[in-house]
């Protein structure tokens, strides 16, 4: 395999217009991010286009709200350069530090602040893509408002490099919101937790962000939480937590956070923690963003599920007469859920030490039920990571009638299939 | 085009519990849209469910005859006219709220639902619908999904592809597909939902949608700034959102769009004022009394020659009603107003509104603007006389609007469509690799363009089918 990292959008093109000529397959890389989730699939590419050296960010634009970026630059670098102008671009995933914008709409990448704000499909205006043919084209427009023939914007993003590689994107930005507060509820349970998550929403507010972490994810990183302040579970029953990201003018904050005090104010043993120093607050943030890598830290193998279900059905997977799965003392299975409370996005992480055969079995047995309940409640199953996701079962096939379609659009873009997807 | 009898049948049959309109007067009914424009179709139907609708687009396409879906008609580019004839697929009947979760904030709705029904049928659970194109009390969802309307609110919160989490959807060949609620976070199925918002019925038609509601703010507060010259408006808007600050609205009129206003509504507007910047804030009461009193200030900091805050829910209502009547308020201005809907990025607006006052000089036309300041989508109105020669200049100079827009790096259409009037340009503004790129996505789903024919692309004869079909 060849590896080529361009400079240039024009070099791209070139770069595609002869593989396409000659049939040699092509492989596209950003970040790497991916790479490190997601065992490859399918036909390795012959030639493969790391664009990490096309990471300028070419303007950021008060005036118009928006940012200039190549592909390769990192999205923690573009959220960094829109703050220093007093601008926000709330997409993050939870790599932001590593990954690349060019691979965050390659994956369709969100995080937590999707609940308010969106993902990356919701923050990219334009795309600048060199098509499989080797021609460059734009979507898109520098403004929100363009109904100008199809979004092509919104139908790339996500579609990974099968119709094209995107080389730079003009992104939305927003004004920095004045004020942002962090908030750390301490739950006796993942369910009390939910519960409290709902209210939030039942009671009119959209926090920036909210995830609801259990106990082994606490128990991961348990001497981090208790730095804050959280209690130490030997001591108290602090079984979850929930992160609450608030942000608005200072009146409007101060309001929601006093209301949220209130809600678990009625919920027995339950403690807030307002994190009023950023400092605090952006290590709190860091601590959630570094969860799956510590996770995964010293299990042999893993798997994890991303599912979703409308949200007031978040609890549909936990059933309270089946006990917990995995002893806190870690080994031989992990089992850890974590969720986007107030967009009903499940994580499930089952963590496997084949020396531990009967308890992963249980592990993995019990994963599967909850998935089970899942779909029993309307919710899907979104995608499967790491390198023993086969046994978390079969993610849905899409329905034929749409993929036929899009076959038939790859097959006119792309007529000798040189693109891996 | 003419339907032949056993298709007829075959349809009636299908339908069996809508309707199939076949008299003249029927068809006439069916035959035009906002832009007066008419175009006779074959047959009507009216179907009741989203297999009727499959069944009857797969009939239709076995006989080569074109099927153009059409929901309340407000449409100010052409898209429901069925330029060829064939059927017009009316979803009307298909005006059921299906569902509403409330604490998932998700709506479920058939395609004819009115917009503001939605609303209405969201607002005792605390929760609305956030796009709000000046037609909500007529327009039907699916026709904010097949145009991607806006509206002022779309400022803070989106405009309609924002809000659409899911489709059901029928693809031109007949086949039916439901992405399910949650089909925007899983690929493919996100990328149909991109294509399909915005498609202008080209790629298929929605039979169901699943909707993003969100809450109701709990207060707002309204404000008006009358300027002393148009600049102004564009330089408060700057301010606003340096403050960091996203008003609900950001609405502005110039001076002549004033003045017919108050002809009409005799509210006292300044008749000597260069333009009007209508505010919105909305939140929580405490933000809000706090993102008020910052409005306040930044309009003093830029010097507006009046600042007026609603006082009461009838002040309110009254400023917002003018805004939202301005569109048959200056169609009363004029024989024939020609409507455009161009965007230009927000820190241009300023420059794009002395150029387009410039070119409207020089053309000897009358020209209007108001429109959406805080995300730059302008409704330009040229107001013509039912005269040969003023119509010739007035077409002369929305070419010019457009070149004009482009220019500043900006779009021909904010929100109305491409439809069937602005065709010609489309490559204008993406390009011809642009516009070959997106027939290869209409060719894959609508491969001999019988769904909506003659729309968004340019096909060769458009130009004669144009030509003098406007009603009198």
């Amino acid at each position: 395999m060849q590896v080529v990292q361009p400079t240039t959008p024009d070099e791209v093109a070139e770069l595609l217009g002869s593989a396409q000529a000659k049939g040699t397959r092509v492989g596209v890389r950003g970040g790497g991010t991916l790479e490190q989730i997601l065992p490859a699939e399918g036909t390795a590419p012959e030639l493969l286009l790391d664009l990490s050296r096309m990471n300028r960010i070419t303007s950021i634009e008060r005036g118009n709200l928006l940012a200039r970026v190549e592909a390769g630059a990192v999205t923690a670098a573009v959220q960094a350069a829109a703050e220093a102008e007093g601008l926000f671009y709330p997409p993050d995933p939870t790599s932001l530090e590593t990954c690349t914008i060019g691979g965050n709409i390659a994956c369709a990448a969100s995080g937590p602040h999707q609940l308010k704000y969106g993902g990356t499909r919701d923050f990219v205006l334009g795309l600048e893509v060199a098509l499989p043919s080797g021609k460059p084209v734009r979507t898109g427009a520098d403004m929100q408002k363009s109904v100008a023939g199809y979004d092509m914007t919104r139908f790339l993003i996500g579609s990974g490099a099968r119709f094209g590689v995107v080389t730079g994107a003009v992104l939305r930005l927003l004004p920095k919101p004045q004020r942002r507060r962090t908030l750390l509820c301490s739950l006796t349970t993942f369910s009390a937790g939910a519960s409290i998550a709902l209210a939030v929403m039942k009671g009119g507010m959209t926090p920036a962000a909210m995830e609801l972490l259990d106990l082994r994810c606490l128990e991961v990183d348990r001497d981090a939480w208790t730095s804050f302040g959280l209690p130490n579970r030997p001591t108290v029953e602090a079984e979850s937590l929930l992160l609450i990201e608030l942000d608005g003018v200072e009146a409007s904050v101060n309001r929601q956070r006093a209301q949220i005090e209130q809600l678990c104010a009625d919920q027995a043993k339950a403690m807030v923690l307002i994190l009023t120093d950023p400092e605090k607050a952006r290590r709190a943030w860091e601590l959630r963003r570094r969860l799956l890598p510590r996770l995964m830290a010293g299990m042999p193998t893993w798997a994890m599920a991303v599912a979703a279900v409308v949200p007031e059905k978040l609890l549909a997977p936990f059933s309270s007469d089946e006990p917990p799965v995995a002893p806190i003392s870690d080994r031989p299975a992990r089992v850890a859920c974590f969720a986007h409370a107030g967009t009903g996005m499940l994580h499930l992480f089952v963590g496997i030490d084949p020396a531990g055969e009967r308890e992963c079995d249980e592990a993995l047995a019990s994963s599967r039920r909850m998935l089970h309940r899942l779909r029993g409640a309307g919710g899907t199953l979104l995608r499967t990571y790491g390198p023993a996701r086969h046994l978390l079962g079969e993610e849905e096939a899409p329905a034929s009638a749409l993929m036929e379609r899009l076959a038939a659009i790859q097959q006119s873009f792309d007529p000798k299939g040189v693109m891996v997807p | 085009m003419r339907i032949s009898p056993a298709l007829r049948q075959k349809i009636r049959q299908i339908v069996f519990d809508g309707k199939v309109l076949s008299e003249p007067g029927d068809l006439y009914c069916y035959s035009y849209d906002a832009t007066r424009m008419s175009f006779l179709p074959d047959l009507v139907v009216e179907p009741t469910s989203a297999r009727q609708v499959a069944d009857v687009v797969r009939a239709a396409k076995e006989e080569g005859v074109p099927v153009v879906p059409r929901g309340a008609a407000t449409c100010t580019t052409g898209g429901p006219l069925p330029v060829s004839g064939g059927i017009v697929l009316s979803l009307t009947l298909m005006n059921r709220i299906l569902r509403i979760f409330p604490d998932s904030r998700l709506a479920i709705v058939e395609p004819g639902v009115v917009n503001g029904d939605l609303q209405a049928a969201a607002q005792p659970y605390g929760l609305f619908f956030p796009p709000d194109p000046s037609s909500f009390r007529v327009s039907t969802l699916g026709g904010n999904i097949a145009e991607c309307a806006g509206g002022p609110r779309c400022l803070k919160y989106g405009v309609t592809k924002d809000f659409v989490q899911g489709l059901e959807v029928v693809f031109p060949d007949g086949r039916l597909l439901d992405t399910g609620p949650l089909g925007y976070l899983r690929w493919p199925e996100s990328a149909l939902i991109g294509l399909m918002v915005g498609s202008e019925g080209t790629l298929g038609i929605v039979t169901k949608a699943y909707l993003k509601l969100h809450p109701i703010p709990p207060a707002r507060r309204s404000l008006a700034a009358t300027m002393f010259r148009i600049e102004q408006v564009g330089e408060a808007v700057n301010e606003i959102f340096s403050a960091g600050l996203v008003p609900a609205k950001l609405e502005f009129m110039d001076g002549f769009a004033m003045r017919l206003v108050d002809d009409f509504y005799k509210v006292g507007l300044d008749r000597e004022a260069a333009a009007l910047l209508l505010i919105e804030v909305d939140g929580d009461k405490e933000g809000v009394e706090e993102e008020a009193a910052q409005i306040e200030a930044v309009c003093q900091k830029v010097r507006v020659k009046k600042l007026q805050i609603a006082r009461s829910i009838e002040e309110e209502e009254l400023l917002w009603r003018m805004r939202g009547m301005l569109s048959p308020t200056v169609s009363r201005a004029a024989d024939i107003k020609i409507n455009e809907d161009v965007v230009v990025p927000r820190g241009k607006v300023a420059e794009a509104l002395r150029l387009i006052e410039e070119l409207a000089r020089r053309h000897g036309l009358r020209v209007v603007n108001y429109g959406h300041a805080g995300d730059g989508n302008l409704h330009t109105s040229f107001l013509v006389d039912d005269d040969p020669e003023q119509k010739r200049r007035a077409e002369e100079a929305v070419s010019e609007l457009f070149r004009v827009v482009l220019r500043l790096g900006g779009s021909v259409t904010g929100e109305h469509g491409i439809g069937l009037t602005k065709v010609k340009f489309l490559a204008w503004e993406i390009g011809e690799e642009g516009t070959a790129a997106m027939r290869k996505v209409r060719d894959a789903f609508n491969p001999q363009a019988l769904m909506n024919p003659y729309k968004i692309f340019l096909e060769s004869g458009a130009e004669a089918i144009q030509g003098d079909k406007r009603l009198a």
